[in-house]
C-alpha cells in the first residue's frame, strides 16, 4: 500500500466520526521501489489529495517537518519538492504494519502490503 | 509487459495476456452470497479495449477497479495503458491473488495498490476526494445480495439529491471518481439502472451487450457445465452541468466549518 492509497480511507467503524482520517500508520516494513519520475500525473494527482491528511501523515511517518502543511501551487515548480513527493506517493509501499484509528483505537493489519479495512459483525 | 502507453495493443493480446490469470476456486459455498464470479479474459479484454478508445490521457488517470476479485480488469486496465489501477476487493483471499497477479504481471509496482475492504461499509473520508479519474468494475450482480450493484455504483458516482443533503449531512456517500464510470449489470437491470443514472446525474450508454458465462463452480446451482446470463457493459459519463453542484458545495462548506 502506498500513501496514494491511504489518502482513500478512513475508519469505517460505526459510530466512529471523529479524529478517524487520516489513520496512522504503523510502519513494520517498507520498501522503497524507484519507478520513473513523471511530472504531469503528479500535477494532476494533487487537486484529488487530502492535502492535510498527507502532511499530517507524512510528518508522522518520516520526522519530515519540512512537508508543507498547505499546499502552495508555486511547489509544482519546484523540482526537488516534487521529486520528493513522487517518492512519498509513488515509490513508498508499505508491506507489513497497520493502520490506527486515532478516535476508537480499530487497528487495522497490512500484511504483505494489502491494508485489511473488513470489519467485525459488531463495528458494522 | 509494459503497461503504460500500450494503447494499440490487439484485442487478442489482451486476451491471451489475461488468459492464465487465477479463476475463483470451486466448492467455497459460504462464499455464494458474494456471487464471485471470474470476468471470463475474452470479456475482459473487449472491455478495456473500449475503455481504451474512450477514454483520453489513460496513462494520466488512476482506475478503480471495485470488487475486483482475482483481478482480470485490473491487469486488463493496466494492459491497455491505465496509469495506475487502485483494486477493492471484500475477500481478503482474492485481494491477495489480485496483488500476486499484479506482481507476476508487471514489474512496476507503482502501477497499483490492492485493498481488503467491504465496498459497503467503504467512507471515503474527504469531501473534495474524487481520486478516482475513472472506474471499471464488473461488481456482483445483486441476485444474491439485493441491491449491492447499486451500492457499487453509488460509490462511484455521487448520490446526492437535495432532500438527502438537507436531512443527512452526515450520512452523504460522498464522490470517489471524477470521471466516467464503467460497469457490468444484468441486462435484466437496464431499465432500473437507467432511471438511476438519470437521478445522478449522468448519462446513461450500453456499450456492449455480453453473454456472460456463469462457470459451475456451485454445482447445486448450476447444474449445466456452463449457465449464461444477459449482461451489458454501461459507461455512466457525468453530465456537465450537474443542477445540485453548487448546492452540494455550500453544503460541503458547511460540514467543513462544523468539523
Amino acid at each position: 500500500m502506498r500513501l496514494l492509497s491511504h489518502n482513500l480511507l478512513q475508519c469505517n467503524v460505526k459510530n466512529c466520526k471523529s479524529n478517524n482520517f487520516p489513520l496512522k500508520i504503523q510502519v513494520d516494513k517498507s520498501n522503497i521501489i524507484n519507478c520513473e519520475f513523471r511530472k504531469e500525473p503528479l500535477v494532476k494527482l494533487i487537486p484529488k489529495l487530502d492535502w492535510n491528511a498527507l502532511a499530517i501523515t507524512v510528518h508522522n511517518l518520516a520526522n519530515n517537518k519540512e512537508f508543507p502543511e498547505k499546499f502552495n501551487p508555486a511547489l509544482l515548480d519546484d523540482l526537488k519538492f516534487m521529486q520528493d513527493l513522487h517518492r512519498i506517493l509513488m515509490e513508498t509501499h508499505i508491506i507489513e504494519g497497520a493502520l490506527i484509528c486515532e478516535g476508537c483505537n480499530k487497528r487495522y493489519p497490512i500484511k504483505n502490503g494489502i491494508p485489511n479495512m473488513i470489519l467485525n459483525d459488531e463495528e458494522v | 509487459m509494459q503497461g503504460k502507453g500500450g494503447k494499440q495493443i490487439k484485442l487478442k493480446h489482451i486476451e491471451s495476456f489475461l488468459s492464465d490469470l487465477d479463476n475463483f476456486e470451486k466448492g467455497e459455498f459460504s462464499k455464494l452470497k458474494l456471487e464471485q464470479h471470474m470476468t471470463p479474459p475474452n470479456v475482459a479484454a473487449l472491455c478495456v479495449s473500449i475503455v481504451a478508445e474512450i477514454e483520453e490521457n489513460l496513462e494520466d488517470q488512476i482506475v478503480g477497479d471495485f470488487g475486483c476479485g482475482t483481478g482480470m480488469l485490473s491487469c486488463g486496465m493496466i494492459c491497455v495503458g491505465a496509469g495506475q489501477v487502485i483494486g477493492l476487493e471484500l475477500d481478503s483471499k482474492y485481494a491477495q491473488i489480485t496483488l500476486d497477479t499484479l506482481e507476476d504481471k508487471f514489474d512496476d509496482p507503482s502501477m497499483y495498490d490492492v485493498i481488503n475492504i467491504n465496498i459497503k461499509h467503504w467512507q471515503p473520508p474527504t469531501l473534495n476526494g474524487k481520486l478516482f479519474d475513472t472506474v471499471v468494475m464488473n461488481p456482483p450482480f445483486g441476485t444474491k445480495d439485493e441491491g449491492i450493484d447499486v451500492v457499487f455504483l453509488e460509490k462511484a458516482f455521487c448520490k446526492y439529491n437535495l432532500k438527502q443533503i438537507k436531512n443527512h449531512i452526515s450520512n452523504l456517500i460522498k464522490e470517489t471518481c471524477s470521471g466516467n464510470v464503467y460497469s457490468m449489470h444484468k441486462s435484466s437491470t437496464r431499465k432500473f439502472l437507467q432511471k438511476k443514472a438519470e437521478q445522478c446525474g449522468y448519462e446513461f450508454t450500453v456499450l456492449q451487450e455480453i453473454k456472460f458465462p456463469l462457470p459451475k463452480r456451485f454445482n447445486k446451482y448450476h447444474k449445466k457445465e456452463v449457465a449464461y446470463t444477459e449482461v451489458d457493459f454501461i459507461l455512466f459519463k457525468p453530465k456537465q452541468t450537474i443542477p445540485q453542484t453548487e448546492v452540494q458545495k455550500n453544503e460541503e462548506k458547511k460540514v467543513n466549518v462544523q468539523e
